[in-house]
């Protein structure tokens, strides 16, 4: 049997004449369903493969805020450290000018007037020493996140 | 009388009706099986996750806890410090 196709003329009114009913059906239903494999299957498809992929990458993700959490973590506690050592040194220092401030003013006491000019001088230097501290305590109080409400009161020794 | 079905125009419909099919059928079976692949990797990717979290999430607590501690002990020297300060005036 030998197939013969005319393409002198074409006629889809001819091809589609001399096509079997059922088939015009079943190709009509064939296209249906590759439209809707098209628009909503394979839509679908893509949309589920692109949701596993973004759930790859939400993992890696948390694996790296993991690992960057170790490092604030090791880096936040040596700071919180730092600061610490850094208070209790301030606050020893402190102390110690108290003292020390305590004993000059007992020495100025007990001196009278001797050597007026002499404990003057020595007050003055006194009151540097103090406005120096003031200073670095509030610029570590500056620094400090957090610590920007403390407020601390510093009365320098008047001459 | 002619034999539709025998026709060079049936045996066209039917190779573009096969064709049709064999494509949603060959495209539809490389993707599932893709798909279930993806899923099955993630789903112990996933278990993997959660196993590690349920480790690190109590030492994330016991970090924020401790960080809590040292910035009390830090509130703590600030406030003794202010005293002292007080003390001076």
């Amino acid at each position: 049997m030998g197939i013969n196709i005319s393409l002198e003329k074409f006629s889809l009114n001819k091809f589609w004449e001399r096509t079997p009913t059922v088939l015009k059906y079943i190709l009509i239903v064939a296209i249906f369903i590759v439209t809707f494999y098209f628009f909503f299957s394979k839509r679908i498809d893509n949309y589920h493969l692109s949701e596993i992929d973004s759930m790859k990458k939400g993992i890696d993700a948390t694996y790296e805020l993991i690992d960057n959490f170790e490092t604030f973590r090791q880096e936040q506690g040596q700071y919180n450290k730092e600061v610490l050592t850094y208070l209790q040194n301030l606050h020893s220092l402190v102390n110690e000018l108290n003292i020390s401030t305590n004993r000059k003013l007992d020495m100025i006491l007990k001196s009278g007037n001797e050597n007026a000019n002499d404990l003057v001088e020595k007050l003055s230097l006194l009151n540097e020493s103090f406005e120096k501290l003031s200073n670095a305590y509030q610029e570590i109080v500056k620094e400090e996140p957090g610590f920007e409400n403390l407020e601390i009161g510093v009365k320098k020794n008047n001459k | 009388m002619e034999n539709k079905w025998k026709t060079p125009q049936s045996i066209i419909t039917i190779l573009i009706i096969l064709l049709i099919f064999i494509y949603i059928g060959v495209d539809s079976f490389s993707t599932k099986p893709k798909i279930k692949k993806d899923l099955n990797e993630v789903k112990v990717q996933y278990n993997e996750l959660s196993t590690f979290l349920d480790e690190k999430i109590p030492e994330i607590d016991s970090t924020f806890i401790e960080h809590a501690k040292q910035i009390d002990e830090q509130k703590e020297q600030i406030g003794e410090l202010n005293k002292t300060f007080g003390n001076l005036k």
